[in-house]
């Protein structure tokens, strides 16, 4: 993440500039350093200062800001299911067992069900409704559909997300990388054949397409 | 009416296409039950017994009632008031957030008579145990089943071999946990339910409820898998909906993971004693069966012995066991894996006894047709001939060892109905009342329209997962595809025939002069005076066209068989078995989707080395209570243990459709079982095989040596 | 499953934090990656009234070098430890360990000091640290103080920490030619916590005998603990492959083990000794470099 800040920095100050209140890119909330102390604790709420009961925050999920009421023990994968209507992240055992609320949080697969919400200001969320552009599916969303890499698709999401995030750190893995990469996250349906074949044709054609 | 094509012929069935609901699964933008967020939507959760047997004497709600955001509270949602099983619901209630809900089953203040239990299956035997029901013994009568002179079949034996084999009680462990949202428009219900049969929680909650029938409709576009754990309507369900009318705002009622464990479902255990017989020119000539298995506090805990081989002579006394544990449901295959363990291990062992190849010996014994070129097929696949003749030929810490194992399934296609909806603009509905539960049953909905209409798929638009759709079965048994398939072809060729006769009147010809080829309707004399599929549509005008057409002999067939070789490597130092590949043949009759039916005999093979190697329900003595209901501490096979897998189709397409979910999981405990004693020369006679007891079983088996 | 309520501060200092946990005393608990405090507030197991998020203190996140010593942040998470070139060179089977711990979902969050604090019976960590001779940094109200692995691990889910005191470092020793360590787990097939985890050190002389044997295991036992036992058999003796086979033959007496529906007892005592030897084996080969 260090590298790819660095290299954004400028493009994001810029951006950032020529912002107005309101709406809020990605960009503005990866990094703390970015941000002048008053907007970080506009944008953020007020470090250091105890949050209790119902409190509305402001999470940063698929590009955009979202402000949400939430309580200090809500869970990242309650906020964004429950509150924001984002229900790609799938509650499958609410204990970090299986991988079903896989998101990215700074880039990292991270288990939405364990992280608290407030723990998740400040940073950039992408959730399985984030990896698309539009109506273009990623090329690893595309080569899930097109090796049926699921079946009744409930674990798929979190799958999907744990998938890309290995092949962003990994662009040419092993099927034993693969193996450990999706080892988080449990399918019953048992798709984890043609999970290995679709990880391994996004990974073809995504170092095809640079 | 039509058999279906030939394959040569066939442009778009059994064809490898993705299917249509994945782009929405993998967006995450594909809705589940668990999924479903109306407006005011209420959240309800169930309070459940921590006792496995116990009186609810009081139930004190009022600080619940009390606390802000609970919007209803029902004290009265067990039937009986004596619970029989940890987890049976005791209470529920509806609140306006996840954390006003978690807040308000903690105060509940129930006192409960507590009541002597049995947490398993050997203790419900022992004499005197306490009763789970107060009236009935726990070891219910038997069932026998048998035929022949089993006393003259081992009289006549030359070689015997008996035991006794154990298997555990395994979870469905569904993703998506049971559960539903529902909400009233009026009088009327609406649910969704993560469920495998949408006329079936149709009728059951309307009978739990007693409200009419045509007053309720159960929605489930996508579900997170059921395995058969969601065959039947839940009492979640009919709560929910109580919750509801109380509150009139929609409510969402999902068990918890560690409930759906309690109470989701299961597979029964089994405790086999078995005997087997040959003559020394390798005929089985007797089999004597007495098994017990416990359902809970259900029953048809039953194993099909003698499974799938001829005997002439054989007897099967079952009893069902109860115990203070959650009741048991259709799981994948109902009493098949458990009869595979049994079964083609002592085939194995009768064959070693006799001095006979495994294969070999079963090929003597199997009577069904397709299944000895099956084995044949997948034996050269395999490379059955490099296994060692001597079991545990290998030296040093790691051993490699071979095995085998059949399987089987009866049911095949039955009554379902389905409506086509033609409209001008060319495109047409396909509605059927089934669901598709992970297996691809919407994706071969638009094929066969496709292939029978011969029209691009984008045209059709399969619906299915609403009661209000005509009725089809549950989807369970593997009967779904040789249901729904046949039902669409049927109503296809209905809208053909009513399409063909517009063509007619509009040609002013005879129907029969009339053909029909790629999607065009031309005369046979004279085929320049043609419509295409779109001018054809354009003849409804302002009208659609309504089609109603059902499921009919001839078009799927019943009897699956098939088989499984395993490889496996075991650790001598650890236990520990890792399965390093499984080749399996399918015979699959005509196969719709050659993708997603692979996809299905894959995930049946996972299921079965879960079974064989992970999965345990484990109940605490103690409390009577399951210790590991969670994914943390049961553990289902994942992508770190998944082998390589080869599935090999053998096609045969003249049988029509039948299904195939369920049998491939049928072999794989055995086979991997067998290819552990090949490896090792010892005898798993439990599952889960699990490291400790590998390793257990090679000690003794070395101790045993050192005496000899 | 949800926990209590509880109150949340984000901490952006050590100082900060150490200052709220005097304030807040015994009902605050400290959150790192979350992976062992999250869970057990949502079974309702633990119910602090303040929860102090540190994972925001950069100061802890680091990982460098200072001499023959590493030193690893107490927020340094699993992940980084398992691909940090730094510790890949200095401390090879750091590396190897943390790429151990539960699954890539799990090391992206889990930290060092989390793991240690915790202090779990099954956790991988506490055998690392006690078989490297780690020494573990603990600063309070009055300042920082270390304390040797030996004396840090108290009980299950007890170490030598006292109230008002957080993990901020952890620091091992540099791994030079001469000196080898491995470490061997059996992993829970679900949870991938240790139902035994063996670590080794060992350092040979001039003429190739050990000069020093470190043997930890976690998972075994309620507490991580050294195998004194095999430990004393091959001090001062050649490493051979039937030394090491000898000394590892009991390696831990089954009465003092743990038994539960992952393993009995009597299998715990049986991997206490084949991974003991695994890992010693290894360790060897990795000292002879």
């Amino acid at each position: 993440m260090s590298k790819q800040n660095s290299s954004n920095k400028i493009s994001r100050r810029s951006f950032l500039k020529g912002m107005g209140s309101g709406i809020l890119s990605t960009a503005t909330l990866t990094t703390g350093g970015l941000l002048s102390k008053e907007a970080a604790a506009r944008i953020l709420g007020p470090e250091g200062e105890a949050i209790r009961g119902r409190t509305t925050i402001t999470l940063t999920v698929n590009g955009r800001a979202h402000r949400l009421a939430v309580e200090p023990r809500t869970t990242l994968l309650s906020a964004l299911r429950d509150r924001l209507n984002l229900t790609g992240p799938k509650e499958g055992c609410d204990r970090g067992h299986c991988g079903a609320c896989t998101v990215l949080m700074d880039g990292k697969a991270v288990l939405a069900c364990m992280t608290l919400a407030v723990d998740a200001r400040g940073k950039t969320i992408t959730t399985v409704e984030g990896l698309a552009k539009g109506d273009e599916l990623s090329p690893v969303q595309k080569a899930f559909v097109e090796k049926d890499g699921l079946m009744c698709g409930f674990c798929t999401p979190g799958l999907v997300v744990a998938a890309t995030a290995l092949l962003q750190e990994n662009p040419n893995p092993t099927l034993d990388d693969i193996k450990e990469g999706l080892a988080g996250n449990l399918c019953r349906c048992g798709t984890y054949p043609k999970v290995f074949e679709a990880v391994q044709t996004a990974a073809k054609s995504m170092r095809k397409g640079g | 009416m039509a058999g279906w094509k030939s394959l040569k012929d066939m442009t778009v069935l059994s064809k490898p296409l993705p299917r249509l609901d994945g782009p929405d699964k993998v967006a995450g933008q594909a809705k589940y039950t668990h999924d479903m967020h109306p407006k005011g939507l209420l959240y309800a959760g169930l309070l459940v017994s921590p006792h496995p047997a116990a009186r609810v004497v009081k139930i004190d709600a009022s600080k619940v009632r009390r606390l802000p955001g609970v919007k209803a509270v029902l004290t009265d949602v067990h039937p009986t008031g004596t619970v029989r099983y940890a987890g049976e619901e005791i209470a529920a209630v509806a609140a306006t957030s996840p954390e006003v809900l978690e807040d308000a089953l903690e105060l509940f203040e129930v006192e409960y008579e507590t009541l002597p239990f049995v947490a398993d299956i050997d203790s419900a035997m022992q004499e005197n145990a306490p009763r789970v029901f107060a009236n009935r013994p726990n070891i219910r009568d038997p069932r026998v089943r048998g035929e022949g002179d089993v006393d003259a079949g081992f009289a006549r034996a030359d070689a015997v071999v008996e035991g006794e084999y154990r298997t555990q009680v395994q979870t469905h462990s569904t993703l998506e946990t049971h559960g539903s949202m529902v909400y009233w428009e009026g009088d009327e219900l609406v649910i969704y339910d993560s469920t495998q049969a949408v006329h079936g929680v149709r009728e059951g909650v309307a009978k739990f409820l007693d409200m009419p029938v045509n007053k309720v409709r159960v929605v489930c576009k996508h579900m997170g898998a059921g395995f058969g754990s969601k065959l039947q309507p839940g009492r979640y369900t009919a709560i929910a909906a109580r919750l509801a009318k109380e509150t009139g705002a929609p409510v969402k009622l999902m068990l918890t993971r560690k409930q759906d464990f309690l109470g989701g479902g299961n597979r029964p255990n089994s405790i086999s004693h078995v005997k087997l017989a040959a003559t020394k020119d390798g005929k089985l000539t007797a089999f004597y069966a007495k098994t017990y298995g416990t359902a809970g506090i259900g029953t048809n805990a039953g194993i099909r012995l003698p499974f799938i081989y001829t005997i002439p002579n054989w007897k099967h006394e079952h009893y069902d066991v109860f115990t203070n544990a959650g009741p048991a449901r259709a799981f994948r295959a109902p009493g098949c894996p458990q009869a595979s363990f049994v079964m083609e291990q002592l085939m194995d062992e009768l064959a070693e006894k006799l001095n006979m190849d495994p294969l070999e010996f079963r090929l003597k014994n199997d009577s069904n047709a397709t299944r000895q070129k099956e084995w044949r097929l997948g034996a050269k696949k395999f490379g059955w001939q490099r296994r060692h003749k001597k079991p545990g030929a290998d030296t040093g810490r790691y051993k490699r060892g071979m095995g085998l194992a059949a399987s089987i399934w009866w049911p095949g296609g039955r009554g379902t109905k389905a409506t086509m909806t033609i409209y001008p603009d060319g495109t047409l509905d396909v509605k059927c009342g089934t669901q598709d539960i992970g297996t691809g049953t919407r994706t071969y909905m638009a094929m066969v329209a496709a292939e029978e209409l011969d029209i691009p798929m984008k045209r059709i638009r399969p619906m299915l997962g609403d009661s209000n759709f005509p009725k089809s079965g549950a989807s369970g048994g593997s009967t779904t595809t040789p249901s729904v398939g046949p039902a669409i072809k049927n109503t296809s060729e209905r809208a053909k025939t009513k399409l063909m006769d517009l063509a007619a009147q509009f040609l002013g010809v005879p129907a029969t002069d009339l053909a029909w080829d790629s999607g065009t309707v031309y005369m046979k004399t004279n085929p320049v005076k043609k419509l295409t599929w779109d001018e054809l549509c354009q003849l409804l005008g302002t009208e659609t066209l309504e089609v109603h057409g059902q499921w009919v002999e001839g078009l799927s067939s019943r009897g699956v068989a098939g088989c499984q070789f395993a490889e496996v490597t075991v650790d001598t130092w650890t236990g520990q078995i890792q399965v390093n590949k499984i080749v399996a043949v399918a015979d699959c009759g005509l196969i719709l989707n050659r993708l997603t039916t692979e996809s299905q005999v894959n995930g049946a093979i996972l299921q079965g080395i879960s079974y064989a190697l992970l999965e345990e329900r484990h109940m605490d003595p103690e409390t009577g209570t399951m210790v590991n209901a969670n994914y943390g501490d049961y553990k289902i096979l994942g992508a770190k243990e998944t082998p390589a897998i080869e599935v090999i189709f053998y096609d045969e397409p003249e049988r029509g459709v039948i299904g195939i979910g369920e049998p491939p999981t049928i072999p794989t405990n055995a086979a991997i079982a067998n290819a552990v004693y090949n490896a090792t020369g010892v005898r798993m006679y439990e599952l889960p095989m699990t490291p400790d007891r590998v390793l257990t079983a090679l000690e003794a088996h070395q101790f045993a040596g050192k005496e000899d | 499953m949800i926990p209590n309520n509880f109150e949340y501060i984000r901490a952006n200092s050590v100082q900060e934090a150490l200052q709220l946990l005097s304030q807040k005393g015994d009902g605050a608990r400290l959150l790192a990656g979350g992976h062992s405090l999250i869970p057990a507030m949502k079974l309702r197991l633990n119910a602090p009234e303040t929860v102090i998020d540190i994972s925001g203190i950069q100061d802890l996140a680091s990982i460098h070098r200072d001499g023959g010593r590493l030193h690893i942040g107490a927020l340094v998470t699993h992940r980084t430890v398992e691909t940090s070139d730094e510790v890949k060179s200095s401390c090879p089977v750091l590396s190897e360990a943390a790429a151990l711990i539960g699954d890539p979902l799990v090391r992206n969050r889990g930290t060092i000091g989390g793991s240690l604090a915790h202090c779990d019976p099954a956790a991988d960590y506490p055998a690392l640290t006690l078989c490297l001779d780690a020494e573990i940094e603990a600063t309070g109200p009055s300042g920082s103080r270390t304390i040797a692995a030996d004396d840090f691990f108290v009980g299950m889910f007890e170490t030598a920490l006292q109230p008002g005191e957080m993990i901020t470092r952890v620091t091992f020793p540099v791994l030079t030619r001469g000196t080898g360590a491995a470490y061997e787990k059996f992993s829970h097939p679900a949870s991938r916590f240790a139902v035994v985890g063996v670590a080794a050190m060992v350092t040979l002389d001039g003429s190739g005998n050990c000069s020093s044997v470190r043997v930890a295991i976690t998972g075994a036992g309620p507490s991580v603990f050294r195998a004194t036992k095999v430990e004393q058999a091959l001090t001062g003796k050649a490493p051979d492959e039937q030394a090491i086979s000898d000394a590892t033959q009991d390696v831990a007496d089954p009465a003092d083990l743990m038994s539960d529906i992952s393993a009995s007892a009597e299998y715990r005592a049986h991997l206490c000794s084949v991974l003991s030897r695994r890992a010693l084996q290894r360790a060897v080969q990795a000292a002879r470099g």
